[in-house]
């Protein structure tokens, strides 16, 4: 069993960091449940499949597909649902999304949408998908590209516009991760990015002509520049040493170099005389399994290190033929072994495996392995996404300076409880 | 939704505003409930499906059935205990869906009926193998019977799921008919799961009477219960619509070989010692009264503190005239008669008759189902049937009653929370002698719970 999440769990995923755009999926409708397990278990502040009643606030919908409507076509269906939203939500931007199904029998998404803009005025955004094994990045990416397509672009300040970067949820960690990277950014003076999936507005951001762009990893390589501005290149700061190179690049690009550099000597300061307890009463020496998509594998991977920790096993949830350079920085962060689109059973057994032989003494990553690690007698401390049993109302980041201190936090209470139970309680 | 909104499907899955009642559909859907029930099962079913990982069925790395689903038909659900070891899912690629390749599935069902244990095969087909036509039915057929196990296929499909009836009646053709009964045994069916709190109670209650629980059955499945599910004296089925529905053409099948008593599930002291009381009549123990009182009497102080606890507070019950038979036939809400529950804790009930459409007459529903509920209940100064839904809106009108509990089948609701109130949920409600109190405990606390009244200000000072 494959663990690597699905093209529509990474469009529901973009589709949670736009509060204000609603969805029109062409697919059968037991694909709700998915926007139901999105909101129950992985994002309790979500808003997916809406909360309370089951009524005029949801934002996703699926037709009830049947044989006769499969060889008729489902775009009769899908048009009534676009007027529908569109009457009870004037304005808000209206995405058709494909199924496996969609992709099989074709349907005419792109010339509807292009119909029902013309005809109501109103934003509806076709996404894109060529087949249906593509996962929850390309998912992901598929709309924010469809979405930087269709920003709206005014004049004025260019305030830079941030793409590639995918909030797992609007829980206090994700949050907690934005702002943090705002405080650092403030803190060294740097112009405050317009971050196009993050939650906070209902309206899609309007961006500046020739706005900069600030490319995180998670968007494709070669997405078009919203805006037109120029593209600043940057990697996910997660760790003592990438937050430094991301702060360094933006540094460079809005030429805050001194700025930035006083920043980083105080925070490292700081963080040095913080982390010292947690890295050698807890972590030095230790092992850590990671699981998680490319970008926040490498940054975990790099972050466990700089703790003193190895990292024998980096479980890597992307589909195996991905293109090479999505998997590039996972495999040059320094793991033992990489292991990329990994079956459930096989990952179970790793585990196991380095539980028993004391070469792992947590997992950290994406819940997708919980159960098989609390099989396994390994902790989790659980980061990014698919989530299940962890949640943070309190700002909680994992990214930047402060996330790179509660990182260690979380890691070394797992790490130390554990270490508890089985020197106190004999426990595995 | 505006006449001119009418869907041109059959179905259109979104309530009414106002609605705090599932509606029919969705309380009719019968897919997911089977995965859940065979993801559950023991590792004598071999469960294989083939399905688009973006199929629902592939949240199964979540490892349990606590995801099926957010509105659930069911009123129990199934414990997060591991029984199995897995699932095999036969993801479908982009290019097997093309091709129609159907190899992996034949191997994978010949690997199933090789392995150890394996007492039935279940092979579900999903939407894209419908889609493009390949004939998995044909492939089961071929391999099990080759191999000589049983066979079940499941359709999750389209618009071709097979009904849970027929699930049933097919997954307990493993019962063997040519069995010695013992009399003194009882089988329960949709009364919950093997390892929860009520069977282990129910096996010690009617263990005092020299009565064998021998197994429980729906939601959950074992094979080794099926099998022998007709050594039992007595087959207990629950006598909620949805139960009697699901089990029905399993039992016809079995009526011949088992005796079957359909009886009110356990909810509530009193109905927990009325179903046993019966069960016990029909295992042919006549006084069971003194006993059953013994059961009860260890709980009995705690029930009484904690209901004059609940004697404080009210709880509400917003009802649509259609949807006035769930209050008044309570075989049609899981077995739950949610009015007469409420007043045995010691709860006050408000009913509140809200009218849907302009022509919903919202007083004469009021007037009936205050006979109704009268009839049954007795003359009651705690329960109290008006007419609510005016024109300012559901939510004002939960702001302004008195109950501190107000009762929903969507949640998180947020028009209970935005009104300061805390919402219940049919689950909320647990079988048997200690699941009366608990349950009795929970709602108490819910009533007493000051968050959302705090967090709003609206605590009194």
């Amino acid at each position: 069993m494959k663990l690597v999440p699905s093209y529509l769990d990474g469009a529901l995923l973009a589709l949670n960091g736009l509060p204000g755009t609603l969805a029109v999926l062409d697919s059968h409708r037991c694909v709700l449940e998915r926007t139901w397990v999105f909101d129950a278990l992985h994002d309790w502040y979500g808003g997916v499949s809406a909360g309370g009643p089951f009524a005029r606030d949801r934002r996703v919908f699926a037709p009830n597909w049947a044989q006769c409507r499969l060889v008729g076509g489902s775009e009769g269906l899908i048009e009534w649902y676009v007027r529908l939203l569109a009457r009870r939500r004037p304005g808000a931007p209206i995405l058709l999304l494909r199924g496996t199904l969609s992709v099989l029998t074709a349907t005419d998404l792109e010339g509807l949408a292009a119909q029902l803009r013309a005809e109501l005025g109103a934003p509806v955004i076709c996404v894109e998908r060529e087949m249906g094994d593509e996962d929850w990045v390309d998912g992901w990416r598929r709309v924010e590209a469809a979405i930087l397509r269709h920003l709206p672009i005014r004049g004025g300040a260019a305030r830079p516009l941030v793409t590639g970067y995918c909030l797992f949820r609007r829980e206090g960690d994700e949050v907690g991760n934005l702002e943090e990277l705002e405080r650092l950014c403030a803190g060294a003076g740097l112009p405050m990015p317009t971050w196009t999936f993050d939650a906070r507005t209902a309206a899609l951001p309007a961006v500046a002509r020739r706005a900069p762009r600030i490319a995180f990893p998670f968007s494709a390589p070669d997405g078009a520049a919203a805006g037109g501005g120029r593209t600043i290149g940057v990697g996910l700061p997660l760790g003592i040493r990438n937050t430094r190179r991301w702060l360094e690049a933006l540094g460079t690009a809005f030429r805050r170099v001194g700025a930035v550099r006083a920043l980083v000597a105080r925070e490292l300061a700081e963080l040095e005389s913080r982390l010292t307890p947690f890295v050698t009463n807890a972590l030095a020496g230790k092992g850590a399994v990671v699981v998680a998509d490319p970008w926040t594998a490498a940054g975990l991977v790099a972050a466990a290190r700089e703790l003193g920790m190895g990292v024998p096993l980096a479980l890597v949830l992307r589909r195996s033929d991905a293109p090479d350079r999505d998997l590039e920085a996972v495999r040059a962060a320094g793991a033992d072994e990489v292991l990329v689109d990994p079956e459930r059973e096989e990952a179970a057994e790793r585990l196991r495996v380095l539980a028993d032989r004391r070469l792992a003494d947590v997992v950290v990553g994406s819940a997708v392995l919980r159960d098989e690690a609390e099989r396994a007698g390994l902790p989790y401390a659980e980061v990014s996404g698919p989530n299940r049993l962890e949640h943070f109302a309190a700002p909680a980041p994992y990214l930047g300076f402060r996330g790179m201190l509660r990182l260690a936090e979380r890691l070394g209470n797992a790490v130390c409880r554990r270490e508890h139970l089985r020197r106190v309680h004999g426990r595995r | 939704m505006a006449p001119d909104e009418a869907h041109p499907g059959d179905f259109f899955d979104e309530a009414e505003q106002d609605a705090f009642f599932l509606t029919e559909g969705g309380r009719k859907m019968d897919c997911q409930e089977e995965f859940s029930t065979l993801l559950h099962a023991d590792d004598g079913v071999a469960f294989l499906v083939h399905l688009a990982r973006e199929c629902t069925g592939h949240y199964a790395w979540i490892d349990s059935t606590l995801h099926y689903r957010h509105m659930y038909p069911r009123a129990v659900q199934l414990s997060m205990t591991k029984r199995r070891r897995g699932v095999r899912l036969l993801e479908v690629s982009n290019m097997d869906a093309m091709l129609g390749r159907v190899e992996d599935v034949g191997r994978a069902i010949r690997e199933a009926c090789r392995a150890p244990g394996t007492r039935l095969v279940v092979l579900v087909s999903s939407c894209v193998a419908e889609v493009t036509g390949m004939q998995l039915r044909d492939v089961l057929e071929q391999e099990s019977e080759a191999a000589a196990v049983p066979a079940v296929f499941l359709e999750l499909t389209v618009d071709e799921n097979t009904p849970l009836e027929q699930f049933w009646s097919q997954v307990m053709r493993l019962a063997r008919t040519d069995v010695t009964r013992e009399p003194r045994s009882v089988v329960l069916v949709g009364l919950g799961e093997e390892d929860s709190p009520f069977a282990a109670e129910a096996r010690a209650v009617l263990q005092r009477f020299g009565v064998r629980l021998r197994g429980l059955l729906l939601p959950g499945f074992d094979t080794g219960t099926a099998e022998r599910f007709c050594e039992a004296g007595l087959a207990v089925v629950s006598s909620a619509e949805a139960v009697a529905q699901e089990f029905r053409l399993a039992r016809r099948r079995l009526e011949p070989h088992v005796r079957f008593a359909e009886l009110d599930p356990p909810f509530g002291p009193a109905g927990t010692r009325r179903f046993y009381r019966r069960v016990l009549a029909a295992c042919g123990v006549r006084r069971s009264a003194a006993g059953l009182a013994e059961s009860w009497e260890p709980l009995r102080a705690d029930w009484e503190r904690w209901r004059r606890r609940a004697s404080g507070y009210a709880a509400a019950v917003v009802v649509a005239p259609e949807e006035a038979e769930y209050l008044s036939r309570p075989r049609r809400l899981y077995g739950l008669d949610l009015v007469g529950l409420l007043r045995e804790m010691g709860f006050r009930v408000r009913v509140l008759c809200t009218p849907r459409r302009a022509s919903d007459r919202a007083a004469e529903l009021a007037a009936a189902l205050r006979v109704q509920l009268r009839a049954r209940l007795g003359p009651d100064d705690g329960l109290e049937v008006a007419v609510g839904g005016g024109g300012e809106g559901i939510e004002a009108e939960l702001a302004r009653t008195d109950a501190a509990l107000v009762f929903t089948e969507y949640p998180p609701d947020r028009r209970i929370t935005g009104a300061g109130r805390m919402s219940f949920h049919p689950r909320d409600f647990e079988p048997g002698f200690e699941g009366a109190l608990r349950t009795l405990v929970r709602l108490t606390r819910l009533a007493e719970s000051r968050f959302h009244r705090s967090c709003r200000g609206l605590e009194r000072r």
